[in-house]
């Protein structure tokens, strides 16, 4: 398990290396002079020339992306071309925040998809079925600002229940949460139902049944833990969807995390720290898809055998 | 063989039409594009047309559903909205079918070092969430139509590679494969005739899915200011120049929006549809 676990996380590091490659070209080839950008309009030819040389940006590309490797194997990811701070210092303090929001959401997704999909998979084509099964539909299909500005609408503007911005209080955590949560709680919930359909027409759930067991018994302990993959993979990738996600939803709500650092970024053309977003962004994701991949072990014993 | 696909394409259209919400998505898309094409003849106004006198007005018998802060009707820049919408789904599902198509049968169909290399290569494009990865494309090319609809092509590239790839390598052991090769046929015969016709299906159902999130990603570029820059009509972009007045103006957000949404709903109906149909195991 252990060597299973390093082995995983060693492969990691080609991943990463590769983001990082393709992350760093695309900002490379962007139009614009960054020692402009960093001196301002006012800045003379001699002080932007001066700049270049002092921060290698007359270097050939290779010796660039070398440079920018090593500084960040050592974690450095650049300084941010407005605040003059680290870019790693700027997104590990805005990442909680995102990071608070991002698991509430996901909380709240398996919170609530599990049970309403395996309730639509157990009633299937009930009543309850077709409604849960629609609102899924919905759900995955409204963009997520959109959500976002209609709940501020509803529950901060008309009804003043909810405040529309920060994190400061329990309450003002509520509805980004939830703006957040509705998609990645749609796929899960429909992963859930179609999985658990698949494992209850199992002749080992015919057998359980067979020996008298109580119906809650078959369903949670025998069904859903063998339909459990599945729905831990998709929670897995919605994890990363989310922190993803949070770029549009931080913005919204004006969340000090790591999205709305990026959009403000990418309008002053603060490079660095778009590309260092991105690649923590990239990091923290794989990181979930590598525990993800270690919680399987613990589902399905047969993993580890093999 | 071209009887039995004829036989198969009508059974799939059978099962499909028997799906009512499949039917209900493939209407909305019709309607959706009648009314792009038709966009001039339906609208009252033109995009961009501008009433500086009539601004910010609530939805009335002259403006169906208001106007903007320039007494732009609403209603005539959704229904130009969705040329624009439509053209990014479509353009954008074209880019990642064809690459991320040619990349996945290529890595599926030859495998060795090339197929690994390629195939990395798209694990790379995985780490990063598609919306991340469109932002980075987009803010490297710029903002305009044209580069909005390459970022989010080519964010979507990986997805239809795994497919693909995966799909191919189904396919390859088959014995109408080995039948064909044994009768002499090349690579190339090989592939158009036998593989890609055998790999559509789940291309189609991820196709048309893709289109959704094409256009819901694009929506989202705009809407964070890296999209569509104004007075063009796209949904996300009037979507963000409406946030603004959303306390007073709800209309200039409300409307874009569900524009958007009934426009996802209509192709993941049709997508979940099409793949109940295509996928032999759903069959009832």
């Amino acid at each position: 398990m252990h060597r299973y676990a390093l082995r995983r996380l060693v492969s990691l590091i080609p991943v990463l290396i590769g983001v990082a490659f393709i992350v760093f070209t695309l900002l490379y080839m962007t139009p614009g002079d960054p020692a402009r950008m960093v001196l301002g309009d006012l800045a003379t030819d001699e002080m932007t020339a001066e700049f270049r040389e002092k921060e290698g940006l007359n270097d050939p590309f290779p010796v660039q992306f070398g440079r920018y490797l090593y500084n960040a194997a050592r974690g450095d990811i650049g300084k941010s071309y407005m605040t003059k701070n680290s870019v790693f210092s700027e997104l590990t303090a805005s990442f909680p925040d995102t990071f608070k929001i991002s698991a509430c959401a996901i909380l709240i997704s398996i919170a609530l998809g599990v049970p309403f999909g395996i309730v639509s998979a157990v009633k299937q084509y009930s009543i309850f079925d077709s409604l849960t099964m629609l609102f899924a539909m919905v759900g995955m299909s409204m963009p997520v600002f959109w959500l976002g500005l209609l709940l501020i609408l509803t529950f901060s503007v008309h009804l003043r229940w909810l405040p529309s911005s920060g994190l400061d209080s329990l309450s003002a955590m509520i509805l980004p949460s939830a703006t957040l949560a509705t998609q990645s709680l749609a796929i899960i919930t429909r992963m859930t139902r179609s999985s658990m359909l698949e494992v209850i027409r199992q002749d080992y759930i015919r057998t359980a049944r067979a020996k008298g067991q109580r119906e809650s018994a078959v369903i949670l302990r025998h069904a859903l833990r063998n339909a459990m993959i599945p729905i831990v993979t998709v929670a897995g990738v919605q994890f990363g969807v989310l922190l993803g996600g949070a770029v549009l939803t931080e913005s919204i709500f004006s969340i000090p995390g790591i999205g709305r650092l990026m959009v403000s970024s990418i309008k002053m053309r603060d490079y660095p720290v778009v590309q260092g977003g991105i690649l923590f962004i990239a990091f923290a994701a794989s990181f979930v898809n590598l525990i993800v991949d270690l919680l399987y072990v613990a589902i399905d014993p047969r993993i580890k055998q093999n | 063989m071209k009887a039995g696909n004829r036989k198969n394409a009508s059974r799939v259209l059978k099962v499909l039409l028997r799906n009512r919400l499949a039917v209900l998505g493939a209407a909305i898309i019709v309607l959706l594009a009648l009314g792009a094409v038709f966009a001039p003849l339906i609208a009252p106004y033109g995009y961009a047309r501008q009433r500086l006198d009539r601004g910010y007005e609530t939805p009335s018998k002259d403006f169906w559903l208001g106007t903007d802060e320039y007494g732009r009707d609403v209603f005539s820049r959704i229904v130009y909205g969705a040329r624009v919408s439509l053209a990014i789904g479509f353009l954008t599902v074209g880019i990642g079918l064809i690459l991320g198509g040619l990349i996945g049968v290529t890595a599926g169909y030859y495998g060795g070092a090339a197929g690994g290399i390629l195939m990395r290569l798209m694990d790379i494009l995985l780490a990063m969430p598609s919306i991340l990865l469109a932002i980075a494309i987009a803010a490297s090319l710029g903002t305009g139509l044209f580069n909005l609809m390459i970022a989010v092509g080519i964010s979507s590239i990986p997805r239809y590679a795994r497919i693909a790839r995966g799909s191919v390598l189904s396919v390859r052991g088959m014995e109408y494969i080995e039948a064909a090769r044994a009768a002499g046929s090349g690579d190339l015969r090989i592939l158009t005739r036998h593989v890609i016709p055998n790999c559509t299906a789940p291309l189609i159902v991820q196709a048309t899915l893709g289109v959704a999130s094409a256009i819901l990603n694009a929506a989202a570029l705009s809407f964070i200011g890296l999209g569509i820059q104004p007075p063009f009509p796209e949904w996300g972009a009037m979507l963000s120049e409406g946030r603004q007045f959303i306390r007073e103006l709800p209309h200039l957000t409300l409307f874009p929006g569900l524009a958007i949404m009934i426009t996802i709903l209509g192709f993941n109906f049709l997508g979940d549809g099409l793949r109940d149909a295509l996928d032999p195991r759903m069959r009832r």
